[in-house]
């Protein structure tokens, strides 16, 4: 009986820390590496070794979301891909569509654009991004040292 | 003195530290693997009745593929608190045959990375006829089994 209960309480203890930081990246936040040119120059993408490329703090603590903050979402165009890109305008607020038709973004929907605005598929390729798609926010730049600091 | 103080630390460490297992085993569980959820509503009928309490496995979208007639939990995209539970009636790059929206009947074609989603009581389901097709990546689980009432227990998600 005893080894037996022995056992459950360590298989527990091993399963408690395996999931811990597992919780943790999923409540808390997690560091990522930027992929894609389509944030430069406040993020720095371009090396196809993503160990040379910017390093971020994803956070998943973040008041609401408003212009000029850099989230990462998935993309509405492709449920496996995470796209970062900054806030340019919230619900309520007029965009012109790629059809060239004038909406008026509804509530919860928010237009993301690329600060390197001639490549990166954004908002202007896929429409509006709804919030329930939104991950994390990018709050610091970890990496380079020579770029340390919040995203501003 | 001391002795007494330090057990009531030990303690307190335990506490704290079986609390933060228990709440990681729980969200990693819910994360990965599944959930169940408490269903209320009439728009699923007569598939899911208010009430029912059905098990889920949550969707990932790197794993799992979305499959015409699943019954799904997908976050609501008018208000991103709750769960709505439709049925997937189209894939992406698929039409969605003769519905009515907006008062015209129309054939719409689903966007990439979309799904149509109705519910199976048409005339009592708010779904993508009124807020378009969802993206994926808003789909949150599958509903696979029902739990409760007892009299209704088995399993869901064959098309009906």
């Amino acid at each position: 009986m005893n080894g037996a209960t022995n056992f459950l309480k360590k298989a527990g203890t091993a399963a408690g820390i395996i999931c811990l930081p597992l919780a943790f990246i999923d409540v808390v936040g997690h560091p990522a590496a930027v992929i894609g040119p389509s944030m430069e120059p406040t993020l720095h993408g371009n090396d196809a070794r993503w160990w040379h490329n910017d390093i971020v703090w994803l956070s998943k603590w973040y008041s609401k979301p408003k212009p000029g903050d850099v989230f990462t979402y998935i993309s509405p165009s492709d449920p496996t891909a995470r796209h970062i890109k900054r806030i340019a305008r919230c619900s309520g607020e007029p965009v012109k569509l790629k059809s060239g038709v004038k909406i008026i973004l509804a509530k919860g929907e928010y237009w993301m654009l690329s600060d390197n605005a001639e490549v990166g598929h954004d908002s202007r390729t896929y429409g509006p991004v709804n919030v329930g798609l939104f991950q994390a926010k990018a709050k610091f730049v970890l990496w380079p040292p020579s770029r340390f600091g919040p995203i501003r | 003195m001391p002795e007494t103080v330090s057990w009531a630390r030990t303690f307190t460490q335990k506490v704290v530290l079986r609390f933060l297992y228990i709440y990681s085993g729980c969200n990693v569980v819910s994360t990965y693997l599944g959930g169940v959820v408490f269903l209320s509503g009439d728009s699923m009928q007569p598939t899911i009745q208010g009430g029912d309490v059905v098990a889920t496995r949550t969707f990932r979208p790197r794993v799992h593929k979305v499959e015409k007639g699943q019954i799904v939990c997908v976050k609501s995209p008018t208000d991103p608190g709750l769960l709505v539970c439709k049925r997937v009636a189209a894939l992406e790059h698929e039409r969605v045959g003769n519905v009515v929206i907006e008062g015209h009947s129309v054939n719409p074609r689903v966007a990439k990375g979309h799904v149509f989603l109705l519910g199976d009581n048409l005339d009592s389901s708010t779904d993508s006829r009124q807020y378009g097709p969802v993206p994926m990546g808003l789909i949150h689980s599958k509903v696979v089994f029902r739990v409760w009432p007892p009299h209704r227990i088995g399993w869901l998600n064959d098309s009906a």
